[in-house]
């Protein structure tokens, strides 16, 4: 196993130990107890279960469902994901992405991170029995809205712990996106998973307050900032609400919408526009709001994402701005 | 404070404010700042210039804006000239432009440079996010907080973003 795994799975055991601690025994625990211990188990698994495996990657990209085969390899707590040619390598503290034949590198640093809110703060946790996945039985935890409305579904290999499904769905109950394992052969791996040599990761340095320019508010919806970090060209922000995490990468700048990605919608979040992209790993969305150009990556449902980034995107007029609205007004310039 | 130094503390305070400094120029600026009054105001001025320059709203021209000015400046081209100007075959340019059309076009000119100026100045630099590596930054985060499979495996085909 990697130091920096080691390291974030003895920091996970112990979380684990003092969630069961009071309930005496994993048995005598509340079902929120049962399913966040649960989750806790499938990191530990990921670390100490080797593993090769083929995943179904689904995303609903507008009204088309759309569908990736992954290779998945799982060796001494570092993780493979292949499709093609394209890799992306996970060591903990540091992920490797192979785009054809470059690599690119990507170093984090987790230790400086502020904490994590416990996952039962804003879901309802219940675990019942599970499907059949990849031919192993299964237990699933449902995490729900405050509403009833179900929002993720992960189903965990009664065996070994490894999360083998995971569903993220809308308010209306329609999977947004998931990730299931059709395929799964236990124990020591045949393939090698290795990061490429010489490649010298990027590590973004942490702050502790952001530039001037830059926002950083401590709360997006239900997730709160969890970390800042300066990274060359511009601050990146990390939020959870302890299920379901959102990136918002900000750059001082006018948008230059010439040099975005092909395909997206256009879509407008509390007056502001903003271009969106499904991706099979999340919703991505791109905007622009007083001279700072905002690039987010969450993996929550979309009407969560939609109550996040309203902070991020609804400015509140300056008393200068309101003086200038005032002036410019009779001229036709609001 | 020279000038020289008064440039030299403007550029180095607005690196600072923009979190761009090295951690030894940052701890130079720091120790300046810490005892000079004249720095510290300097910061205070530098900061207060940048917050009323990004506070002030930018819009674009309304619809019709740029066609109305056009439509002026058109007018102004085509409006009679003046017997004088028709009684003399030639006549020098400065008298040419002193026509009262040539006035009219003027203005508009002159309302159409304010008019740029007050849109496009400051110009600021232009962006093109790189979607992808904030897409991957967000699952190696993730992979470090939650479970690692579940946050890796959907990385792996970044669907739209092939270049």
């Amino acid at each position: 196993m990697k130091p920096g795994r080691r390291l974030l799975v003895a920091a996970v055991a112990l979380s684990a130990l003092a969630l069961a601690w009071p309930a005496g025994a994993f048995g005598t625990s509340s079902p929120s107890e049962q399913a966040q211990q649960l989750l806790q188990r499938t990191r530990q698994a990921a670390a100490s279960h080797d593993f090769s495996g083929t995943a179904t990657v689904t995303w609903r990209d507008g009204s088309t469902v759309r569908s990736a085969q992954v290779q998945v390899t799982d060796a001494d707590g570092s993780v493979e994901a292949r499709v093609g040619d394209d890799v992306v390598y996970d060591s903990g503290d540091h992920t490797y992405v192979k785009d054809g034949s470059r690599w690119t590198s990507i170093a984090v640093d987790p230790s400086a991170d502020g904490e994590v809110p416990g996952v039962g703060a804003h879901w309802k946790l219940t675990t019942r029995t599970g499907p059949q996945v990849a031919g192993r039985s299964t237990t699933e935890v449902v995490a729900t809205r405050r509403d009833g409305a179900v929002a993720q579904r992960v189903a965990v290999d009664d065996d070994t712990g490894l999360l083998l499904k995971r569903e993220v769905l809308a308010r209306d109950g329609t999977v947004e996106r998931s990730m299931t394992f059709t395929a799964l052969d236990l124990g020591a791996t045949t393939t090698k998973v290795t990061a490429p040599d010489g490649l010298r990761a990027e590590r973004s340095s942490t702050i502790t307050t952001v530039p001037d320019g830059y926002v950083a508010p401590a709360t997006l919806g239900a997730a709160v900032l969890v970390s800042r970090s300066k990274q060359p060209d511009g601050v990146l922000l990390w939020y959870s609400d302890g299920l379901f995490s959102t990136s918002v990468f900000e750059q001082r700048g006018t948008l230059d919408s010439s040099g975005l990605p092909a395909g997206g919608t256009d879509t407008v979040v509390r007056g502001t526009s903003m271009r969106q992209w499904s991706e099979p790993s999340g919703t991505v969305l791109v905007w622009e709001r007083d001279g700072v150009v905002f690039t987010c990556v969450s993996d929550a449902p979309t009407d969560v994402i939609d109550a996040a980034v309203t902070s991020l995107s609804a400015p509140e007029r300056s008393a200068l701005e309101r003086v200038a609205d005032f002036v410019l007004g009779p001229f036709g310039w609001n | 404070m020279t000038d020289a130094h008064e440039f030299l503390a403007t550029d180095m305070l607005s690196a600072y404010l923009d979190g761009e400094l090295t951690d030894t120029e940052r701890a130079e600026v720091e120790a300046r700042l810490a005892e000079s009054p004249e720095w510290r105001a300097e910061l205070d001025e530098v900061r207060g210039a940048r917050t009323m320059l990004r506070s002030v709203a930018q819009r674009d021209a309304p619809e019709g804006f740029w066609d109305a000015v056009l439509a002026g400046v058109v007018a102004a081209d085509d409006s009679p000239v003046d017997a004088e100007e028709t009684a003399a075959p030639v006549v020098s340019l400065d008298g040419k432009r002193r026509g009262p059309g040539r006035w009219i076009a003027t203005a508009f000119a002159a309302a159409a440079a304010v008019a740029l100026a007050v849109i496009i100045v400051p110009s600021r630099d232009s962006v093109r996010p790189d979607v992808a590596a904030v897409v991957v930054q967000h699952g190696a985060q993730g992979s470090d907080h939650g479970d690692p499979i579940g946050t890796i495996t959907p990385v792996g085909p970044l669907a739209g973003f092939r270049r």
